[in-house]
Formats: C-alpha cells, structure tokens, sequence
C-alpha cells in the first residue's frame, strides 16, 4: 500500500478520548445554514408540522435535485432565520430515529448504475455529505469527480479512533464504498498506517496510508499530496471527499434500505469532566451531550478544536459534518486588535504544502484574490488554515480570510 | 468563526522575548559603560560629565574601575535616564496612534525603545533620543500600521536618522583614552589587532554602543531567541555565513589595515552580533519565505563587511547594510514565489 509521509505539521496535545461508546438520545435535531455556505433553500415545511426520518425538509433552491432530509422523527419545532431571510436552523423536537415505512425497498447492489446512486443520495440527503472543491460545496447533482477521497482517518486533536468505528462497521463501510466509487474515476481511502480498513477490489478504489502529524488526516492535504505525486501545482478541478461516518450511513442505506442518521462523537477537552465517545444523531442538540461533569463556562465547539464553530452549550447543536464537540476553557478577556502578522518560523514548520505559507497568509489577509488563485490554493478549506491561525502571534482568523477570498475568486469564476 | 485555540506566543508576548534576550547583554554593557567612565575620570577625561559618578559615592563604594558593583551603579547612573526618555517616547506615539485610529496601543513600543537605547552611544543627549525615536517610530512603523506592517525596524531607522542628520550624536560616543578612537571598530580598522585579544572583545570590552559591548552575552540571548521560536536561525547563519565569506574574499585582496582582519574579528568587534540577532530578525520586518530569508541574511553580512572595509571610517557599517538588505527583501520574496509558481507550471 501506498504511504505518504506527512512532516511538516503539529500536534496540539488537548487531553484524552473515550473509546467505549455511549448512547444518548437528543431531546432536539436540527440542520444548520452555517453547514452550507452559499446555500438557497427552498423549504418544505412548516413549523408544527410532523416529520420522519428521511422526510425533505428543504432543498437547494437552484439544484432542486439535492434534498436536505430530516436526520429523525418528530415534529419542527422552529424554524431561525437570519439576515436577509437567510436559514439558520431547521429544529425538529426528537421522537425516534428508526425509520418507519421506507420508500427505499431493499436494493440490489450489483444492479445500480451510477445514475441510480446518485438519485438515491440526492433523494435520502446523503449527497450533502460529499463535498467538492474548489470551495468545498456539495457538488453538483450532474457533476463527476476526477477523484474522490475519502478520508478514513482523522487528526485532529480529540477526535474519535475512525479506524476502531470502521472496524465495528466494516460491512457498511465496505458497501459504502463499492457505490462511491462507481461515482468516481478515481478513488482514494485515506487511512492510518497499519489499520488494516476493509477495502473491496474494485476498479479504480486505491487504498493510501498517510503518517505524520496533523494536518496529515485532513482531505485537503491528501489532494494536494496526490497532485504532488503527479507533479501538479493543484489537484485537478472539481476533487470530492466524503467522511467515513457518511460512507457507513450510505452504506447502511443501501444495506437495510433505511436512512441511519446516527453519528459517533468525541466529546472531549480540557474544559470536560470525562471524555466520552457518544452515539447520537446527525445535529444532535448539544444540551444533551454534555454531562452534569463538565465544566459551565466552558466554550463549546462543535467540530475540531482548530476549525470548529462556537455553539451554545443550551440551544447549539452539532454540525453537519463534525465528529466531535471539544470544551474548551473560558476565553480570557482580550479586546486587543490582531496587529499585523508576524513572520515567525512556525508557520513553516505547520504548512505540509509546496507553496511558501506566508505569502498565501498575507495575500488572504488583504484579500487579494489574484494572488491566492494563482497559486492554486482555491482547493484549501477553513479548517486547512486551523494550525496558521493557531500559530499566528497576531491570532488572524486565515479560515474565515480563506471563505471570504474564496467567495471572491468564485463569484469570478464561471463555474 | 473565530479562532478558538491559540499557541501561548501571542504578538505582546513573542516582543517581550526579544527585551528578555537582550538582558545578558544590557547587564554587560551597563558594566563596560560604568568601567569606561571610571577609566576616564581617573586619568581625569575632559568632556565628560562626571556628575554620573554620585551614585557610588553615595552608597559609600569607591570608584574603582576593578570593582564590579562601582561599575555597574555607574554605568546605570547614564543609562537609565536613556531607558525613561526613549519608553517614554514610544509609548507617547503609540499612545497617540492608538487614540487617533480608535485601535489598542501597539505593543512594539517596549521592544523598539529598549533595542535603541542599546545601541546608542552612552553619553548622548537625551534630546536626541526623543528626536531620533519619534522619527523612528512615526516614519518606520506607525505610517506603516505599526507591528507586523513596518519594512524596517524602527530602532535602526531612529539610530540612522540620528547618525545621518546630527553628526554631534556619533561624536557623542566615549573616546578611548589615549586614543581618541570612539569605537572599538575604529580602533581596530586604524591600528590593526596587536594590542588587545580578540577574546576580550567577545566577553564585553569593547567601546560603543551600550548592547554591542559583550558578543558572548549577545549570542545566549540568540540562542534563547531561537529556542523560543521568536527568530529565524536561517537569518543568523545566514548572516555569519555572509561574513565570513566576505571576510574571506576581501582578505585576499586586503589594500588597508582592515581588509586584512580575519573573518573572527569582524564578528567579535563592532555591533554586527547585536545588528544580527536583535534587529534584522524583527520578526515584522523579516522576508516571508526560507530562500529570501537566506539571502537576506548573507547580504546583511557580506554588506556589512564590504561597508566595513571599504570605508573604515564609516560609523556603523552594519546599520546601513541593515537597511539595504530589508529594503531589497519585498522583491526577493516575489522572485521567491514567482519561482514557486513558474517550477510548478513547467511540471
């Protein structure tokens, strides 16, 4: 198998994680606007009205294809808006996650091409798990990756063991991928070294070790480390990735015909009582999550402690795509301004890529657009910038720098 | 989003290290400058303001150049006036500048005045600290959006401005008895290196600017500096790296007494190790890339030495290589990265 040593990078070491897994049910479910950027949502429901497992709750107002579905049963609770009627938050007061009468019968594996698969993602609202970049959206529901990753590992301090959870679902897992590669050319499993996943043999399904220290489990850092391979500057356009937990709930679909919505979390951190591994569901409302144990002013984030969005620890739930919630201790009380950035040697020493990080951070930061796309960094992501901005002396944000010139850059593109 | 988790050296904390590594040597020099007075006003120096030799009378300690308690509360008599004025001065400005632009005071003020001060001469008018600071500060940094936006340290540019436009500021330095020298440069550049060892010089005998007496003590501060991850040791090597080579190169052609000093002395003498370690690895002011950073190192060092030699007279060669190379390191940064994009177009 193919390794690929990651050198540069860091550690950050924040305490331990649970191994043994606990279940917990959440008292509320909810889809959160933030989880999609640039999104415009034609909803389809109304608050007070009853939900199931799997039910469209809204969809993407320009690719009507792609569903976004309800991730339990229940009934909608509330529906937040924010500036300029955009959506926050779709909450569902939870009742059970089972999903009663599915309209999905069991399906035959062999028998799917790939139009069908991507007809049942798009309709179950598993699709919104994959993402492509640039810009890192949920992909057309025409479009076809050149390459496909999908990241069965995870380095980000405190984040649950992928390889244990894979291991337990090896059979979805394996499922998941045969179909998720039928999708793409070319497909790449991003694992630890010496974790053994289950792979299928399947056309064009590559397994690949990446070693080293954080970023190494990041999907940016796979594409660009596979473009380097292949002597690119950038990995070619339009590159998915999708989570292991995603390829398990696809694989489960297609295993059971029913829609699994549940999530495997790492709740840990220096601001908690005990980490814990907990088994909930997709947006499980944090409330629940956190233990009497745990510290009351600790600063909740849902997702890695690096890139992660602040959530309150009462009505906050998880993001689409984390796998974790980390409690932090307080912030101090600091109303400085950032000041300039200072070239220390350690955004080097953090940076696994070929091209010279603080040029990229310094064009970010004025937001010059020319700049950052011609070094071929429109493939990053914010939580690629989650060591800079940890290591910056001025404590510049460079992931919401990098969203912002993104937006730029794609608002000149065409496609 | 914001940024959850930060690495414990935040900008305040990362300026404080680099006041912190020049303490060896502010100890140092207090020392050396209390000996050199004491010297001088017992061989009864003209020109010097002796009322700085009340503090050891005062506390009842004879004032003997041997005795290091005498030496230090004499040398501390004249620098700590220096270390008020220039504090106050920068923090006047950032102040100011804080107020006007409605933002928190820049915390480069402490960094900037303590390096100037040591590397001023000792006997300078406290005027001339305020003038050359406020320039420094107002022209080098604030202009610019003050820390992490400058091109130049400010400290350098206060010491140049004051070298440049007052020529009383570089007369202000002690002379040598006997000699007339004001420098340890000049004494070496003019007489060659007969009379006293190179290792006194490393340790701290050495006239001139206050910081620059002791190389020794200016090199644990480098090695804190680096330690701690404030500095870039590209930068240092980089700069010895220059020197020695240039040091090498002229020697071979040597047509006056200071083209023939050996690599070593060129490091021990003069404030090259000062210039190197505290000022042109202003963490603001540095190139943005490895291979720039190299280069800049080299230049600074090989521009020292060329400044050097060709014009033995010249005050402070390092200073103005300083500045030559931090100015000229934009562009190599943009080579740098044009490069970077050029090699990865052709593959």
């Amino acid at each position: 198998m193919m390794r690929i040593e990651i050198e540069r990078g860091l550690n950050i070491p924040l305490g331990p994680v649970a191994n043994s897994a606990i279940e917990l049910m959440p008292s509320h479910v909810a889809l959160l606007g933030q989880d999609f950027p640039g999104l415009r949502p034609n909803l389809l429901v109304e608050k007070g009205q009853r939900v199931h497992t799997g039910d469209v709750l809204f969809t993407d107002r320009s690719h009507p294809d792609i569903c976004f579905t309800a991730p339990a049963s229940g009934v909608v609770a509330s529906i937040h808006r924010g500036r300029r009627r955009s959506l926050e938050a779709v909450v569902i007061s939870f009742e059970e996650a089972r999903q009663a009468g599915s309209n999905i019968s069991k399906l035959k594996l062999m028998n799917l091409s790939p139009d069908n698969i991507r007809y049942v993602l798009q309709r179950t609202g598993l699709w919104t798990l994959l993402r492509s970049r640039p810009y890192n959206h949920i992909p057309l529901p025409d479009a076809v990756p050149k390459q496909l990753f999908i990241t069965a590992m995870d380095t980000n301090p405190l984040a649950p063991d992928a390889s244990a959870l894979i291991h337990e679902n090896a059979q979805a897992f394996e499922q998941g991928l045969t179909l998720l590669a039928r999708l793409s050319k070319k497909t790449f499993v991003c694992q630890h070294p010496g974790v053994n996943l289950p792979c299928p043999e399947v056309d064009g399904l590559t397994p690949i070790e990446f070693t080293g220290v954080h970023p190494a489990g990041l999907p940016g850092t796979h594409m660009y480390r596979i473009a380097m391979l292949h002597g690119l500057r950038s990995p070619p356009k339009a590159v998915w990735h999708i989570g292991y937990q995603a390829v398990i709930a696809i694989g489960k679909l297609f295993l059971s015909g029913t829609l699994d919505s549940s999530r495997t979390i790492s709740v840990a951190g220096p601001g908690a009582g005990e980490p814990r591994l907990v088994k909930t569901f997709a947006g499980a409302g944090v409330d629940t999550l956190i233990a009497d144990s745990d510290s009351k002013l600790a600063r909740v984030i849902s997702g890695p402690a690096l890139s992660g969005h602040l959530v309150s620890s009462g009505t906050g739930h998880l993001g689409h795509y984390d796998n974790q919630l980390v409690l932090l201790a307080p912030a101090e009380d600091s109303n400085t301004s950032p000041g300039g950035m200072l070239a220390v040697e350690a955004f080097d020493a953090i940076w696994p890529f070929a091209v010279p990080p603080l040029p990229l951070l310094r064009a970010l930061l004025v937001r010059d657009s020319d700049t950052v796309s011609a070094m071929g960094c429109s493939f990053l992501a914010e939580e690629d910038m989650g060591l800079c901005s940890y290591v910056c002396p001025a404590g510049h944000d460079y992931g919401e720098a990098l969203r912002q010139t993104l937006n730029e850059i794609r608002k000149g593109a065409s496609y | 989003m914001a940024v959850h988790l930060h690495s414990p050296l935040r900008t305040e904390q990362l300026l404080g290290l680099f006041v912190i590594a020049s303490l060896p040597a502010t100890a140092v020099g207090i020392w050396n400058l209390g000996y050199q007075i004491l010297v001088i006003s017992i061989a009864g120096g003209e020109n010097l303001n002796s009322a700085g030799l009340w503090l050891p009378g005062v506390l009842g300690i004879p004032a003997d150049p041997m005795s290091i308690s005498a030496c230090v509360l004499t040398g501390l008599v004249y620098f700590a006036p220096l270390l008020m004025v220039a504090m106050g001065t920068t923090l006047f400005w950032a102040t100011i500048f804080a107020r006007v632009r409605n933002i928190s005071r820049d915390p480069g003020w402490l960094m900037t005045s303590w390096l100037f001060v040591l590397l001023v001469p000792p006997s300078v008018p406290l005027i001339y600290i305020a003038i050359g600071l406020s320039f420094g500060v107002i022209v080098g940094a604030h202009i610019f959006g003050g820390t992490g936006r400058y091109l130049v340290s400010p400290a350098l540019l206060s010491v140049l401005f004051l070298l440049l436009g007052y020529p009383e500021f570089a007369e202000s330095m002690l002379p040598l008895q006997g000699s007339g020298v004001t420098s340890s440069w000049a004494e070496v550049s003019t007489t060659g290196f007969t009379e006293k060892s190179a290792s006194a010089y490393l340790w701290g005998r050495e006239i001139g600017a206050i910081g620059t007496s002791s190389v020794a003590a200016i090199m644990a501060g480098c090695a804190f500096l680096i330690f701690a991850g404030a500095v870039s040791w590209r930068i240092v090597a980089g700069g010895f790296a220059g020197l020695v080579l240039m040091a090498l190169l002229l020697n071979l052609s040597g047509d006056n007494t200071a083209a023939q000093l050996p690599w070593y002395w060129h490091i021990a003498v003069g404030n090259f190790c000062f210039i190197l370690v505290f000022l042109a690895t202003d963490p603001s002011a540095i190139p943005l890339t490895r291979p720039a950073r190299w280069t800049y190192g080299v230049m600074f060092g090989a521009l020292t030495i060329v400044i050097r030699i060709l014009d033995p007279n010249h005050p402070e060669a390092s200073l103005t290589a300083l500045l030559l190379a931090a100015l000229s390191m934009p562009l190599m940064d943009f080579l740098v990265v044009k490069k970077h994009l050029q090699r990865s177009e052709i593959q």
